[in-house]
C-alpha cells in the first residue's frame, strides 16, 4: 500500500475518483453502443422502405430488362440501388454518387432468403449500408441491392462520443474535488481531535475532545477518547496521591526514630536509657519495614508478577483454620467469633492469597468492634454459581461516604484512631487485591451504628 | 569459627562484624566481590555470608566459582529482591538458605547456628530452663513440681523459645517458624504478642523468678538472667 497517498482524505478521494471513471466508462460504452444500434436500426428502416418502393415501381421489360417507372421522381436522383439477374447480370442501377462502384453480388447475399443487410467500406473510405433481397417476377430471380451511405449515422455517432469525452472528465474532475472538499468537510473533525490530543499532557489531563455531532461515528470516537482521558486522569491523580501519601506514611516513622535519636543524644544517661531508647527506635524501624512489605506487595500486584498457586480448597474447614489462627486477638478483648457454615464448599483458589485477604476482614472486625461484641463469620453459597465468606461485625459500621474509599490504598475513616492500632489502612487494598487476583469480588455493607460486613465472593467451578 | 562476610554496604558489615564477634565468631570483611574471592582462597571460613548485590562481582557468580571449586562452606545469602526466582536463583547456585533484607539480627544468628551445627545436631526429648522443664514426648510442661496446661499454639512457642534458650528470637522467626506464616505482608505481631502474653501469665507470672523476657525492638528470649 505505500504507493497511495498517506492521508486518508487524498486516498478516499482517489479511490473515489477511481470507483465513479470506472462507472462512468461502463455507462458511455453502454450508451454509445445503444446510439449506435439506434442509428443502425433507423438507417436499415429507411433501407427497407426504399426497398419497398423500388419493388412496387419496378417492372420487368419482356425483353428482360428492368425499368423504373416515374424515374425523374427526385426521390430516385439520391437513391443508390441495383438490380441485378440471378446469373450475376447487373440489370439496372441508379448511381446518383459518380465513380463510386459495388462489388458483385456475394454467396451469403444470394442464399440468404429475406433482407440481408450489411455494412461496407468503400474504396474511397466511405461506409455504406446495403440492403440485398430476393424477389421472383414471373419466375425469374431478380436481386435488389439498396445502399445508403452511413456517413450521418458515423458523424452522430462521433459527435455523441466526443460529448462522453469532453463531458465524462469534467463529471469526474467535478465529482473528485467535490468529493475532496466533502470528505475533507467531514473529515476535519478528526483533525481538530489530534491537534487537541496532541496538546494533552499530564498537566492538562483535565481537557477533554470536542464532541462535535454525537450520534455519529466521529462523536462516538470523541466520547471513547474523552472516557480513556478520564480514567488516564483518575489513575494519575490516585498514582499522585498514592505516592504523596506512601511519602507521608514512611515520614511518620522516620519521624519518630530521628526524635527519638536526637532526645536521646541530648544528654549522658545509663545503659539502660539507651537501651529503651534503641528499642523504642527499633520498634519504630519495624514499623517501616512492614509498611515497605506492604508496599512491596502491592506493587507487584499491580505489576501482576506475584505468583498464584490455584489449588482446590475446601472453604468450611478453611475458614475454620484462619479464625482459629488469628482467634487470640478476639479473645484478648472478649470477642466471640461465630462460625456459620452449613456445609462444604469446595472452590478452585490461591490458599495464602485468600487467608491473607480473610486474616485483614477479621483482623478489622476485631479492631474496629466492642469488647463483647459478636463477630459472625458465615460461609455459604449464592444463586447456585457463587460461594462467599462473610464477616459480619456489630462495630461502629462505617458512614456512606467512606464506602468505595475505604478499599483505597492509605485510606482510612480515622487516621489517628487506625494508627494507634498499628494500622496503615492498606489491609483492605491489599484483601482486595488478593480477592480479585483469583477472580473474586470483595465488597462491603456498612451502615453507621450498625457494624459492618465485608463479603469474599468466590466463583463456583 | 571463622565466617567471611562480602557486603558492600559498610554500616551494615560493620554491624554483622561487631555483632557476630560478640557470639564469639572470628569475622573477616570483604566490601567488594573480588576482595571476597582473594580471601576465600587464600584463608579457611567455616562459613560464607555473601550479599547477592555487590558491586564489580555479583553476588552469585561468587557463589556459583565456589561452588565449582568443590569448597563445601556453607553459604548464606542475604538479599534485598524476595521474589520467588531470586530465592529459586539464589539456593540454585549452591546457597544453603538466604535471608531477605532488612533481617533480624536474631534471625541472623539462628541460620548461621544452624548452618554450623548442620549435620550434628543432637536429638533431645526434653527441653529445659532453670526449673521450667518441658517434655516433648509426653507433650507437658512442668515449672518446679507445678504443671502448666498449655495450647497447642503455646506449647509450639514455649518449644522454638526453649531451642533458643539465651536467643534472642525475633518475631519474624517466630512467624515464619511456629505461625508457618511466610508472607511479610501478613502482619501477626500482635497475634504473637498477645500469645507471649498468655505464655508469660502460664509459666512466669505466678512464679518469683522470670524466664521469658521482651527485648525491646527486637524480640523476645527465654533465659534464667534477665538481659
Ligand atoms: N470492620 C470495620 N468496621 C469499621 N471500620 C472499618 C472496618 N474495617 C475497616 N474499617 C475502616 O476502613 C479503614 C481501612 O481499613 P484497612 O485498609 O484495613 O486499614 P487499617 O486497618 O490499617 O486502618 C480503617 O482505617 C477503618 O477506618
Ligand atoms: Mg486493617
Amino acid at each position: 500500500m505505500s504507493f497511495l497517498p498517506k492521508n486518508v482524505r487524498t486516498r478516499l478521494t482517489l479511490w473515489y475518483v477511481l470507483a465513479l471513471t470506472f462507472i462512468l466508462i461502463i455507462y458511455a460504452s453502454v450508451s454509445i453502443s445503444l446510439v449506435y444500434i439506434n442509428l443502425r436500426n433507423n438507417l436499415d428502416d429507411q433501407l427497407q422502405q426504399d426497398y419497398e418502393i423500388v419493388e412496387n415501381l419496378m417492372r420487368v421489360m419482356p425483353d428482360g430488362s428492368v425499368k423504373i417507372e416515374s424515374e425523374d421522381d427526385p426521390y430516385f436522383h439520391e437513391r443508390w440501388f441495383q438490380i441485378w439477374s440471378s446469373d450475376w447480370k447487373m440489370l439496372y442501377e441508379s448511381s446518383p454518387f459518380t465513380g463510386k462502384s459495388l462489388p458483385s453480388i456475394s454467396r451469403e447475399e444470394e442464399s440468404t432468403s429475406g433482407f440481408h443487410f450489411q455494412s461496407m467500406q468503400l474504396n474511397n473510405n466511405v461506409r455504406v449500408r446495403i440492403l440485398s433481397g430476393k424477389i421472383n417476377i414471373e419466375g425469374k430471380w431478380l436481386f435488389i441491392r439498396l445502399v445508403r451511405s452511413e456517413e450521418r449515422l458515423w458523424n452522430e455517432l462521433s459527435g455523441f462520443i466526443r460529448l462522453m469525452l469532453i463531458a465524462l472528465p469534467i463529471a469526474i474532475f467535478i465529482a473528485g474535488f467535490g468529493g475532496y472538499f466533502l470528505t475533507k468537510k467531514f473529515l476535519s473533525p478528526i483533525d481538530e481531535m489530534t491537534a487537541k490530543v496532541r496538546k494533552i499532557g499530564e498537566e492538562n489531563l483535565k481537557e477533554r475532545l470536542p464532541v462535535i455531532n454525537p450520534d455519529d461515528e466521529l462523536g462516538n470516537l470523541a466520547h471513547v477518547f474523552n472516557d480513556m482521558l478520564e480514567r488516564i486522569q483518575k489513575s494519575f491523580e490516585r498514582l499522585k496521591r498514592f505516592t504523596s501519601d506512601a511519602a507521608h506514611e514512611l515520614r511518620t516513622p522516620l519521624t519518630a526514630i530521628r526524635s527519638i535519636g536526637e532526645v536521646g543524644l541530648q544528654d549522658y544517661k545509663d545503659a539502660k536509657h539507651y537501651r529503651e531508647i534503641i528499642g523504642s527506635m527499633l520498634e519504630e524501624n519495624r514499623r517501616l519495614t512492614h509498611l515497605v512489605d506492604n508496599l512491596l506487595f502491592l506493587s507487584r500486584a499491580d505489576a501482576k508478577t506475584l505468583d498464584k498457586h490455584l489449588i482446590k480448597l475446601e472453604l468450611k474447614s478453611f475458614t475454620q483454620e484462619t479464625v482459629e489462627f488469628i482467634q487470640a486477638l478476639a479473645e484478648e478483648k472478649n470477642q466471640i467469633i461465630i462460625i456459620r457454615a452449613e456445609k462444604e464448599i469446595t472452590v478452585i483458589a490461591d490458599r495464602a492469597l485468600l487467608k491473607q485477604a480473610l486474616l485483614n476482614l477479621l483482623d478489622n472486625a476485631i479492631k474496629y468492634s466492642p469488647e463483647n461484641s459478636e463477630i459472625i463469620v458465615s460461609v455459604d453459597t449464592e444463586h447456585n454459581n457463587a460461594a462467599f465468606i462473610e464477616v459480619k461485625d456489630n462495630g461502629p459500621g462505617i458512614p456512606e461516604e467512606h464506602h468505595e474509599k475505604i478499599f483505597e490504598r492509605f485510606y482510612r475513616v480515622d487516621k489517628g484512631r487506625s494508627r494507634e492500632m498499628g494500622g496503615s489502612g492498606l489491609g483492605l487494598a491489599i484483601a482486595r487485591w488478593a480477592v480479585t487476583a483469583q477472580g473474586g469480588k470483595l465488597t462491603m455493607e456498612s451502615k453507621t451504628g450498625e457494624g459492618s460486613s465485608f463479603r469474599i465472593t468466590l466463583t463456583l467451578t | 569459627m571463622n565466617i567471611l562476610v562480602i557486603e558492600d554496604e559498610h554500616k551494615v558489615a560493620q554491624a554483622l562484624k561487631e555483632g557476630l564477634e560478640h557470639e564469639n565468631y572470628n569475622v573477616d570483611l570483604a566490601h567488594t566481590g573480588e576482595d571476597g574471592f582473594f580471601l576465600l582462597n587464600s584463608e579457611q571460613y567455616d562459613l560464607l555470608v555473601l550479599d547477592l548485590m555487590l558491586p564489580g562481582r555479583d553476588g552469585i557468580e561468587i557463589l556459583k566459582t565456589v561452588r565449582k571449586k568443590k569448597l563445601s562452606l556453607p553459604v548464606l545469602i542475604l538479599t534485598a529482591r524476595d521474589t520467588v526466582e531470586d530465592r529459586v536463583l539464589g539456593l540454585d547456585s549452591g546457597a544453603d538458605d538466604y535471608l531477605v533484607k532488612p533481617f533480624a539480627f536474631p534471625e541472623l544468628l539462628a541460620r548461621i547456628r544452624v548452618l554450623l551445627r548442620r549435620g550434628r545436631e543432637n536429638q533431645t526429648f526434653q527441653l529445659q530452663c532453670a526449673n521450667l522443664k518441658m517434655d516433648l514426648i509426653k507433650r507437658k510442661v512442668k515449672r518446679g513440681e507445678n504443671d502448666i496446661i498449655l495450647t497447642l499454639r503455646e506449647f509450639d512457642l514455649l518449644k522454638y523459645l526453649l531451642r533458643h534458650q539465651d536467643q534472642i528470637v525475633s518475631r519474624e522467626m517466630l512467624a515464619t517458624d511456629v505461625w508457618k506464616e511466610t508472607n511479610r505482608a501478613t502482619p501477626i505481631d500482635n497475634l504473637i504478642d498477645v500469645h507471649i502474653a498468655r505464655l508469660r501469665r502460664k509459666i512466669d507470672d505466678p512464679f518469683e523468678i522470670k524466664l521469658l523476657h521482651t527485648v525491646r525492638g527486637v524480640g523476645f528470649i527465654i533465659s534464667e538472667e534477665s538481659p
